[in-house]
């Protein structure tokens, strides 16, 4: 095998706009890679069972299959990526939700998961209303439980980078909370097989609790965005103050 | 391949090639979301065609390849006037990471991502498959689907207008480097007596 060396390669090398190592341990933990291998491998192999649901689906599988796809690697991009953790599960028989319902079924099904103080599903539910993507009842609980999730984290982020403990403390215990959360509860009692959302989390939690901001920061910048809380600099690993 | 067999297979393949497909995307799209598509993208079709995807190690560089082709895809699909948006969006990713690398070597990094940006796609990627991704020449012949041969001289023109740009946004040319020992190609390897100065491409 030629690996071709040069001088100039160095110099290439330095304008990387990924800090490889950091991306990595990032995607091991990130619940986006879990969602997306089942989505590809295992979905597929339910599909023939549920021919009949789909066509209950107003918009096209392959938008849908996207959408939930996409939005489950970068939950900040449509806000309705946590549909793909749970819509049209074998066992999802909920009725379905459009995005003119938006508003009521957040205010409805957003009850069953806590905020953070200063916590809200406005800018999810702006996001909802103009994406216009159809889905089953528990896919939007799921919708709304991880955008929950992802606003409990930042608030704990920022909390912990200004160092009001007491402050990170009350998030940390709400973080380990979230498998308990009706949503995750629903899905295989919220125990969390390997490579599940709920054992992502988890593993998040951890992070937070031994104070390494790292991994939650990887979550937050990949999975969440400006509807979940995060408002950092940059939703981007390579831009300033993100990398 | 039975399903089983199938869904061990990609298991593998997802297990040790996705996070290098998104690094691979996130350096060459325009923001985390696109990442994301070419990721989908790029796995569901390695699904779809699981049994042609090479074994062992040539899995990563076939993977590239497709995303390589995603991504192509991506920007075709967007209209005239996001072609500035592409560049001007390269400029300014370097010019984050510039800003980011450290400056204790002398570099002018800043300059270097100027003299990058304004290079070529076809030679930008080339660099990148090089420089980020670490691929030897056999591994990008996979991803762009040409010939080992083929890839040395585009290399070698790549490089070349590399250094042209360096030189003329007044960046100091790099010391040569000795080529490693592991690695060695019999065909294509600088005989024995060739000086260490001389350009390593250009001795080949």
């Amino acid at each position: 095998m030629t690996h071709d060396t040069h001088p100039l390669d160095d110099a290439t090398r330095r304008l990387d706009p990924v800090d490889a190592d950091r991306l990595a341990a990032a995607w091991e933990d990130s619940p986006a890679r879990a969602a997306l291998f089942e989505r590809i491998a295992v979905e597929p192999v339910r599909a023939s069972h549920r021919a009949s649901r789909q066509a209950r689906t107003t918009v096209p599988r392959a938008r849908l299959v996207m959408v939930t796809v996409l939005g489950v690697l970068v939950l900040s991009a449509v806000g309705v990526s946590a549909a793909g953790l749970f819509a049209d599960r074998e066992h999802d028989e909920g009725r379905m939700i459009g995005p003119d319902q938006a508003e009521v079924e957040v205010e409805r099904l957003g009850a069953d998961v806590p905020l953070p103080p200063g916590g809200n599903f406005d800018l999810l539910t702006q996001e909802l209303r103009a994406n216009g993507v159809t889905q089953s009842e528990k896919g939007f609980a799921g919708m709304l439980a991880y955008n929950a999730a992802c606003q409990w984290f930042s608030y704990w982020y920022g909390a912990q980078a200004e160092g009001d403990t007491a402050v990170a403390a009350e998030a940390l215990r709400t973080l380990h909370e979230i498998p308990s959360w009706k949503p995750y509860a629903s899905v295989d009692g919220g125990a969390g097989g390997d490579g599940s959302t709920v054992t992502a989390m988890r593993k998040l939690t951890a992070a937070a609790e031994r104070g390494d901001p790292a991994p939650v920061r990887m979550h937050l910048e990949i999975n969440c965005g400006p509807s979940s809380g995060w408002d950092g600099p940059t939703r981007s690993p390579f831009g300033p103050g993100g990398g | 391949m039975t399903g089983p067999e199938r869904r061990a297979r990609f298991e593998q393949i997802y297990g040790e090639c996705s996070g290098l497909i998104l690094a691979y995307a996130l350096r060459r799209t325009r923001s985390p979301e696109d990442a994301g598509d070419v990721v989908a993208e790029t796995f569901a079709t390695a699904w779809r065609r699981i049994d042609d995807v090479p074994p062992g190690h040539q899995a990563r560089p076939w993977l590239y390849g497709v995303a390589r082709r995603v991504c192509a895809n991506q920007r075709r699909g967007r209209d005239r006037r996001t072609r500035l948006d592409d560049r001007l969006s390269w400029e300014l990713r370097a010019a984050a990471a510039a800003s980011l690398a450290p400056r204790d070597d002398g570099l002018d990094v800043e300059r270097i991502a100027g003299a990058f940006a304004g290079l070529p796609d076809g030679d930008r990627e080339l660099l990148g498959l090089v420089g980020w991704e670490g691929l030897s020449r056999e591994d990008i012949a996979v991803v762009l689907g040409c010939s080992r041969a083929a890839v040395r001289v585009r290399l070698h023109r790549a490089r070349q207008r590399f250094a042209r740009a360096l030189a003329a946004a007044g960046v100091p040319r790099p010391e040569p480097q000795r080529p490693p020992v592991t690695g060695h190609d019999p065909a294509t390897a600088a005989p024995a007596r060739v000086p260490v100065n001389t350009d390593p491409e250009v001795a080949r």
